[in-house]
């Protein structure tokens, strides 16, 4: 497809036509099927990548008629039936097992509990802010370097080893670029802090995003969410508000409305 | 495809297994009535959207085949999610009154909801056989991040550049899409 059709067709979509326009490219969709059905596609493909909307179309073919015999069909209102009890079975045990662990000795559940605080607290994780932590931290956004051409190699390479848990080699990745780069990408502090995080080193891990908050980048309001996050993560909740209120003192800054909603949760 | 406690539940729903799907109930549901507490919904939204979920993947293996290529719990609860979503959307559009609502058959909500998600699985593959540098730009873009900021984070020479390379990307998405034999079988 040319780029002055593809400019059209978002143009329709987004509703950013002109209403004679709009005819106009109406009645060309009338005439030409592939047109209208790249209009269709590229519909889609918007409401795909918004995530906001999951697609409500009227299907009408033969696939769907295929889909709805079966449902109509005994093995079909069988397979139902089947489903809806084990849901209730579900629902009988799930209750059941409820009040049963009131009825153990208060000693067996306090040694569990200890157990359970021995081993989390060691690990960090297990209490209600890791849920928030968990919620929150996303591996999906972090930044990814693959567009910088440079030192792309060791960046893309440090930042694969930290997505495969392998820290050590992350790490070393990261300092290798960092002293060899003359002019360093700041969203690295980014991957450093995470990684000193995860190691259990609380300190080092903020020192991190200091470098980053203090950086020229755009982006360094980004350091205040993961800082949050971080002091979180360490069930340091007085920290994580102490930072997630300074995050909120600018709505353009990273995360700004997430901020607002975890603030409220801490 | 095993789980880490060695249960195939895909095995287990294609069979109609009682216990194993009891086992899947055990597993994801806690999750997922978390989820749809979380977004606006009750006990009762989360048991209908899970039994729901279900359902339309059992009649998915009885009439085509699922391949799923993440585990099935993450695969399950993306499936619950894009039926909570999709409820939510048709819940708020009532409310707004913004279209009249043919009421439809249950079995059309729930063949329209299978091929629904089997286009998303479509889309969402896809997607990810783009390059990382377009699928972190698509995404920006969508998120509606100003052309400026992406021509400054992704380093082009100007807004016509980043524009030309989001056609790009977008074409690419297509072009992939329409190549999959599935495309036709799917479309409305």
């Amino acid at each position: 497809m040319e780029e002055h059709v593809y400019k059209r067709i978002e143009a329709y979509i987004s509703g950013n036509m002109s209403a004679e326009d709009a005819q106009q490219f109406e009645s060309e969709m009338a005439t030409q099927p592939d047109l209208k059905e790249e209009v269709a596609l590229y519909t889609s493909i918007n409401h795909h990548l918004t995530e906001t909307e999951f697609e409500d179309t009227n299907y009408n073919t033969a696939y769907k008629k295929e889909i709805d015999t079966y449902i109509e069909s005994e093995e079909g209102k069988a397979l139902k039936k089947k489903l809806l009890k084990v849901k209730e079975a579900y629902k009988a045990t799930s209750q059941e097992e409820a009040p049963t662990s009131k009825t153990r000795p208060l000693y067996y559940i306090l040694s569990i509990a200890a157990a359970v605080i021995l081993v989390f607290g060691l690990l960090f994780t297990g209490n209600s802010n890791t849920d928030l932590y968990t919620d929150y931290y996303q591996s999906s956004e972090l930044p990814s370097f693959t567009s910088r051409s440079d030192e792309t190699s060791l960046l893309s390479k440090a930042s694969l080893a930290f997505k495969n848990n392998d820290l050590d080699t992350s790490l070393s990745d990261f300092k290798e670029y960092l002293s060899v780069s003359k002019e360093i990408d700041p969203l690295v502090y980014i991957y450093t802090g995470l990684i000193h995080a995860e190691k259990g080193n609380l300190e080092e891990a903020i020192a991190q995003f200091d470098l980053l908050e203090t950086s020229q980048s755009l982006d360094n309001s980004r350091a205040l969410w993961y800082k949050a996050l971080t002091y979180i993560k360490f069930n340091e909740s007085t920290r994580a508000k102490e930072i997630l209120t300074t995050l909120l003192e600018n709505p353009s800054n990273y995360k700004y409305t997430e901020a607002k909603e975890l603030l409220d949760k801490l | 495809m095993v789980t880490k406690n060695g249960i195939n539940y895909l095995e287990g729903l294609r069979t109609g297994d009682e216990k194993i799907i009891k086992a899947i109930y055990t597993s994801m549901f806690p999750k997922v009535r978390h989820f749809v507490l979380k977004n606006e919904g009750g006990q009762q939204d989360a048991e209908e959207v899970f039994q729901n979920a279900l359902y339309q993947l059992s009649i998915r293996l009885k009439v085509s085949d699922i391949e799923i290529k993440s585990s099935f719990e993450a695969y399950l609860f993306t499936v619950c999610k894009n039926i909570w979503r999709k409820e939510l959307n048709s819940k708020k559009r009532w409310v707004r009154n913004e279209e009249v609502i043919a009421l439809k058959s249950e079995e059309s909500n729930h063949s329209e909801a299978i091929i629904a998600q089997e286009r998303w699985d479509l889309f969402e593959e896809k997607l990810q056989q783009l390059s990382p540098n377009c699928k972190e730009l698509l995404k920006d873009y969508f998120k509606k991040v100003p052309y400026d900021r992406i021509v400054k984070k992704f380093q082009y020479a100007s807004e016509n550049v980043a524009f030309q390379r989001i056609f790009k990307c977008k074409k690419r998405l297509a072009d992939l899409i329409k190549k999959d034999g599935n495309y036709a079988k799917l479309k409305s």
